[in-house]
C-alpha cells in the first residue's frame, strides 16, 4: 500500500494508518537527521517531533503523491531551527582540523569497523556549513533528485546544485587533509 | 573548470538526471576532456566514501495512539451515577474523612478521630520509600544534565588552550626569525673587517 493510499485512508478516519507511515519512515527519518545533526540523541528527539508535526498537519497537505518531499521538508525545518538554537560552543572538529586532522596516519576506510567509519564520515560532514550539509544528505544518502531537494528546501534548482558542488569539494579537501583513503571500499 | 561545461551541468550529468540529449552531448565533451574526467573522477571518489556510512536502524518503536471516548448510550442514567460518583469523591476528599477497608471490615473516621489515629509503621516506610526514591530520580537527573555541560565545558577549555599553544608558538618562531635577522646585521660589519685586520697583521 502506498503512501498515498495510508493518507487517504487516514483522513478517512482510519487513524491506524498514520502508524504504519510511521514505522515505514522512522529509520530514513532518524538517519537524515542524524547525517544533519550529527548528533543521535537530537536526532532522536528530531525524529519524533517530525511526526508529530506531521501528524497535526497531515490535513494540510494537498497532494498525498508528495507525502515524502513533505515529510522531509518538516524535518529540514525543524533540524535547522533546532541547530540555531543549540548553544554555540567550538567544536573538537575545528580543533582537530586545525591540527592538520584527527590523527596523523594514514586511514584506510576498510580497515575502519562500522562505528570509527560512521563517526568519521559524520564528523566530516559536520565540518560543512549548513546549508550544504543538508543538500550532501538529501543527495548522497536519501537520494532524493534535485528537483525534490529544491522543493524540500523551496531554493532554486540550480542553488541546490551549486551548493552540492561546494559541499563535495570541500568534503574531498577534508578527505585528503585527514589523509582519509578509499582503498579497501 | 577551464572548459565550458558548468559546474552544474556536470553534476546533473554525474547523477544521472540531464534532460533528453544533454547526457549524450556531455558524455562526448567528457571523452575529449581532462578537466571534466578529473573532476568525475573526483567526485565519484567522494561519493565512495561518504556512501560507506552503514545504514544503521535505530529502534525508536513510535506509535501514536489515540484513546477512544467510549459513547454513552444512556445519558440520563450516566449522569446520575456521574452525579453519585462525585458525590462520593468529594466526600471521601473532605480532609477530615477517611473510610478503609482492613480485615473484613469497613472503617469510617472522621473529624478528631481521624487526627488521633496514627499512621501504622508500613504505612510510614511506604511513604519514605516513595519519597527517596523521586528525589534520586530527581538526583540523578541532575547529574546527567550537569555532567553533559561540563563535557562541552572540558572540549572548550581543550580547544582554547590548543589556540592559545600554537599562538604562542607562532610568537616564538617570530621571535627567533627577528633575532636572526639582527644578528645577522650586526654581524655584516665585523664579516666585512676580518680580512682587512687579516693583511693589516705582522
Amino acid at each position: 500500500m502506498s503512501d498515498a493510499d495510508l493518507i487517504l485512508r487516514f483522513r478517512a478516519g482510519q487513524h491506524q494508518a498514520f502508524n504504519t507511515l510511521v514505522w515505514r519512515w522512522q529509520g530514513r527519518l532518524y538517519r537524515f537527521a542524524l547525517r544533519y545533526s550529527g548528533d543521535s540523541e537530537e536526532a532522536r528527539d528530531l525524529c519524533q517531533q517530525s511526526f508529530i508535526r506531521a501528524y497535526g498537519q497531515l490535513h494540510r497537505l494537498r497532494d498525498p503523491e508528495r507525502f515524502s518531499t513533505w515529510l522531509y521538508q518538516i524535518a529540514a525545518n525543524l533540524c535547522r531551527d533546532h541547530l540555531r538554537q543549540r548553544v554555540q560552543h567550538v567544536s573538537l572538529d575545528a580543533y582537530e582540523e586545525a591540527s592538520g586532522g584527527p590523527h596523523p596516519v594514514l586511514y584506510q576506510v576498510g580497515d575502519m569497523d562500522k562505528v570509527e567509519l560512521r563517526d568519521l564520515l559524520n564528523r566530516a560532514l559536520q565540518t560543512l556549513p549548513e546549508e550544504q550539509r543538508v543538500v550532501v544528505v538529501l543527495k548522497e544518502y536519501e537520494r532524493l533528485k534535485f528537483r525534490e531537494i529544491a522543493e524540500v528546501l523551496d531554493a532554486p534548482i540550480n542553488t541546490v546544485k551549486s551548493r552540492l558542488y561546494y559541499g563535495l569539494k570541500a568534503l574531498r579537501k577534508t578527505f585528503n587533509q585527514w589523509d582519509i583513503d578509499r582503498d579497501g571500499l | 573548470m577551464d572548459c565550458n561545461v558548468k559546474k552544474e551541468d556536470l553534476l546533473t550529468f554525474f547523477y544521472g538526471e540531464c534532460e533528453e540529449g544533454e547526457q549524450e552531448r556531455i558524455k562526448e565533451h567528457v571523452a575529449t576532456c581532462a578537466t571534466c574526467r578529473r573532476e568525475l573522477d573526483a567526485l565519484a571518489s567522494t561519493q565512495a566514501l561518504l556512501r560507506a556510512w552503514p545504514d544503521e536502524t535505530p529502534r525508536l518503536d513510535l506509535t501514536f495512539v489515540e484513546a477512544e471516548v467510549p459513547r454513552r448510550r444512556f445519558p440520563l442514567i450516566a449522569g446520575l451515577a456521574a452525579a453519585a460518583v462525585a458525590t462520593v469523591v468529594l466526600f471521601l476528599a473532605w480532609p477530615e474523612f477517611e473510610l478503609s477497608y482492613r480485615a473484613g471490615e469497613l472503617d469510617l473516621k472522621w473529624g478528631e478521630a481521624l487526627a488521633d489515629e496514627p499512621l501504622s509503621r508500613e504505612e510510614v516506610l511506604a511513604t519514605q520509600e516513595s519519597t527517596l526514591a523521586s528525589v534520586n530520580q530527581l538526583l540523578r537527573a541532575s547529574e546527567v544534565r550537569q555532567q553533559r555541560v561540563l563535557d562541552h565545558l572540558l572540549r572548550d577549555i581543550q580547544a582554547q588552550r590548543y589556540r592559545d599553544l600554537q599562538l604562542i608558538n607562532r610568537q616564538f618562531e617570530q621571535f627567533d626569525r627577528e633575532i636572526y635577522v639582527r644578528l645577522r646585521r650586526n654581524e655584516a660589519p665585523v664579516l666585512e673587517l676580518l680580512p682587512a685586520t687579516r693583511y693589516t697583521n705582522p
